[in-house]
């Protein structure tokens, strides 16, 4: 009876399926956009530009999705975070006292899902689709639909818009937070109950682990993160605006997906979400150097998420 | 220091003002194994609750090596060193060996609070060493089978120095042969002062491991007994509160049966994606067909792909001689096949609805009366089977996640009685059920059978299906390897020995 029970050597598809993916797609549009200027340090600059504030709320949706809830208001919450950090500045306060109402903004809300998803028990989906609108109509009402722009120079730097040498300050951003959320995911007992939570919920509790707590906890992560990603929009933007990261929520939820998260939970990796964003950054990239218009970049944009998740799915 | 390493005094429970534990008293000695019996229902789960600050008790005391103990939760008996080992695994299946064993408890990096993976893995090498598991502990809990994965279950308790052990029905998913490991590791686990509150519906185990049995019936405590002073007959009747005379008898059958074409015949089967490898056997009309093997011997795997779950098959399906292509479980049904499946909770219930829409789920269309379904004949079939098959439910209403196992698995066959097959695919018919519906279950696949339809069925439980089987067929590695007439078979060691080898 005594056999040796070995993990056999398996090539995870599902989690590495976004390495192939976003190779393939880099190396194809680097020879057919190549004298379109693909590969020029200005063009994979702005790559990063526009992916690194999905990448960072993508961080905190891989925790919210790793224990098998869902996050649907972090678009909107960055709207709102833009917009009181812009008015934070417009009034003079100062990028300390900007810094602390964007992210509190962000948590705030966050919390406030969090509540609702642990203590009352409503479904996050349900809670953060309410939140979405709620949210939304709040930054709009707040200055009456009109944006308010940033003339502080050093936050618009520092939070965006800057460079240093060549390489955009947003890199910056998206490396801290990667890194930071690289080693919570992997290395903190946070992040091990999160996955024992999103795997079987039942199972983690009866081993002691306070599941609500860190539902509660991911909720309100995802929404400190969005706020973070709100005030990076301020920056890039320099000015607040309503409008910000309308139709972030599936991006961002379809770069965690695509980077080996399950949507079920119990797995995923944080490599696999920078990465799976990067691909979807790279991809809309690409559509436009290309010469599509919107329609048709939708149209592709759809399809190869699919196509990659359905990869993904192959034994 | 007292002997007895638990003592729980006068404990009262009440859900909805039914009282389902009154007056309990209960006892662990220090490095015992104490089985706790009773029919489903009789409260062992609901004091092993209170027991683990699962549940909060209405009355009485619990005393922990003398001191009176107030458990709250599940973390506070960690504290006091109860563990218990769930009938649902209480594993995380997508986390590792090790992430498991070390889930709540993981060791830090020196004063960081950064969890040391090393380490982590070393000291679970180290553990299940002791424990004589070759497994390895970066190895996903999803990949082990069952067995293995209840092991890892137990290693877990016991990492963290638990000196009480609640085992609730460990075997009822293992292999013979696992079962056989497990209890060499209980003695193990004896041999360290681990003492062990044991519940089972298998009398055997009881009698093989256990020192000492405490029987509940209703909420109550009936008896403590030492089990050298106890027999099974006493110990049944302790459990169901009535002489049970016919047990698990053979008895001959009511009708006799022709052996001459037989209704199915299975040739040359194999599947690609299971370990079917050139399957073939009879069966006849009115005939009940055992199949007895090990765990992973290819018998679930054989019904399932006869049914049409397993597309990757090759040989032959013969229904009355004639060859048929079964494509998937509605063409089964069709043909007038009926699979009753292992994992009743999983593959035959939907446990959120209720007992009529359970029943009711093979046979919608013939609740319609033109277009629109007709309520009224909906309730007349449900009504008819609760009868007929002795339901215990409140009402047809009742969610079916609320009854007993036993209940459960009748609505099971309900659902597929009432399609009215000719063909009965059991798996597993009586797995995790009481004594008392046992013995109902098996007195229904003899009517069955008496009606003419044909039965095969497969059972860990050897004895019960000595009871109602004509014929035995033995399964390992894939293959029928043997089979036996009822009549050849002289005692259960019998069987035992043409399974193992």
């Amino acid at each position: 009876m005594q056999s040796k029970i070995k993990g056999r050597f398996r090539f995870d598809w599902q989690q590495n399926i976004v390495f192939i993916a976003f190779a393939f797609v880099f190396i194809f549009f680097a020879i057919t956009l190549y004298k379109d200027g693909f590969l020029s340090v200005f063009n994979i600059a702005n790559i990063f530009r526009q992916t690194a504030i999905i990448s960072v709320m993508a961080i905190g949706m891989t925790f919210v999705i790793s224990a098998g809830e869902i996050d649907l208001s972090v678009g909107s919450i960055t709207a709102l975070s833009a917009l009181s950090t812009a008015l934070v500045l417009d009034a003079g306060l100062g990028i300390i006292i900007a810094l602390i109402v964007g992210l509190a903004t962000g948590m705030f809300f966050g919390v406030v899902n969090g509540f609702f998803v642990s203590q009352i028990g409503i479904p996050s989906f349900l809670v953060t689709l309410g939140m979405m609108g709620t949210i939304r109509g709040t930054a709009m009402w707040l200055t009456d639909t009109k944006p308010i722009p940033i003339l502080n120079d050093t936050y618009n730097f520092w939070f965006g818009s800057g460079n240093i040498g060549l390489i955009p300050i947003l890199f910056f951003w998206m490396i801290l937070i990667g890194l930071i959320g690289y080693v919570v995911y992997n290395k903190t007992t946070f992040g091990r109950h999160t996955l024992a939570v999103g795997g079987n919920e039942k199972a983690a509790k009866y081993t002691g682990v306070k599941t609500s707590l860190i539902k509660f906890k991911v909720m309100a992560l995802s929404g400190l993160m969005a706020g973070l990603a709100g005030m990076l929009y301020a920056g890039r933007m320099q000015s607040g605006r309503y409008t910000f990261g309308e139709g972030d929520e599936l991006s961002v939820i379809a770069a965690v997906i695509l980077g080996g998260t399950s949507l079920f939970g119990g797995m995923g990796t944080i490599i696999g979400t920078l990465v799976g964003a990067l691909l979807m950054g790279v991809i809309n990239n690409g559509l436009i150097i290309a010469g599509l218009d919107v329609s048709q970049q939708m149209i592709i944009r759809g399809l190869i998420i699919i196509l990659a998740v359905a990869l993904g799915k192959k034994k | 220091m007292s002997e007895n390493i638990i003592e729980m005094k006068n404990i009262g429970k009440s859900f909805n003002k039914t009282k389902v534990l009154n007056d309990v008293n209960f006892n662990l000695k220090n490095g015992e194994v104490h089985a706790l019996v009773g029919g489903n229902g009789a409260g062992k789960s609901t004091l092993m609750k209170i027991l683990t600050g699962v549940y909060t008790k209405e009355e009485g005391k619990i005393y922990i090596e003398g001191s009176l103990v107030d458990i709250k939760n599940l973390n506070d008996a960690e504290n006091y060193g109860i563990s218990i080992i769930f009938q649902e695994l209480s594993l995380v299946p997508t986390l590792s060996v090790a992430e498991n064993i070390f889930l709540n408890n993981e060791p830090k990096k020196n004063k960081s609070k950064l969890i040391n993976d090393k380490k982590m893995i070393e000291e679970t090498k180290k553990l299940l060493n002791d424990l004589e598991l070759e497994i390895d502990p970066k190895i996903r809990i999803s990949e082990l089978s069952v067995g293995y994965a209840q092991m890892i279950e137990i290693a877990k308790a016991v990492s963290k120095d638990a000196k009480i052990l609640i085992m609730d029905e460990p075997t009822a998913a293992l292999s013979e042969n696992e079962t056989t490991l497990l209890f060499d590791f209980i003695d193990k686990l004896k041999e360290k002062n681990v003492s062990i509150i044991y519940i089972s519906h298998r009398m055997e185990e009881i009698f093989k491991i256990t020192d000492r049995i405490t029987i509940l019936r209703n909420g109550k405590k009936i008896t403590t007994v030492k089990t050298s002073q106890i027999d099974m007959d006493k110990l049944i009747e302790y459990i169901v509160g009535k002489n049970l005379e016919e047990k698990f008898e053979w008895k001959p059958r009511k009708n006799s049966f022709k052996k001459d074409k037989p209704v199915l015949e299975v040739k040359n089967f194999s599947s690609f994606k299971s370990n079917l490898n050139d399957v073939n056997f009879k069966l006849f009309k009115g005939e009940i067909l055992g199949v007895a093997g090990l765990m992973g011997s290819g018998r679930s795997e054989m019904v399932e792909t006869i049914f049409g779950l397993d597309d990757k098959k090759t040989g032959q399906i013969l229904l009355d001689g004639k060859e048929i292509s079964i494509k998937n479980a509605e063409d089964a049904m069709d043909k007038g096949f009926a699979l009753i499946p292992e994992d009743r909770r999983e593959e035959g219930l939907i446990l959120d609805h209720s007992v009529k829409e359970n029943i009711l789920l093979t046979v919608f269309d013939e609740t319609k009366s033109r277009l629109l379904i007709n309520n009224n004949i909906g309730k007349d079939i449900t009504n008819n089977y609760i009868d007929k098959l002795n339901i215990v439910t409140d009402s047809m209403h009742k969610k079916v996640s609320l009854l007993s196992g036993g209940n459960q698995q009748k609505v099971v066959l309900a659902k597929w009685l009432a399609t009215e097959p000719r063909i009965y695919l059991l798996d597993e018919p009586t797995i995790g059920v009481d004594i008392g519906a046992k013995t109902e279950i098996m007195e229904i696949i003899r009517e069955i059978a008496n009606s003419g339809k044909s039965v095969l069925v497969i059972s860990s439980e050897l004895r019960e299906l000595m009871a109602v089987s004509d014929r035995i067929l033995i399964m390992s590695e894939g293959k029928v390897v043997d089979s036996f007439e009822r009549s050849e078979i002289r005692s259960e060691e019998d069987l035992q020995h043409a399974i193992q080898n």
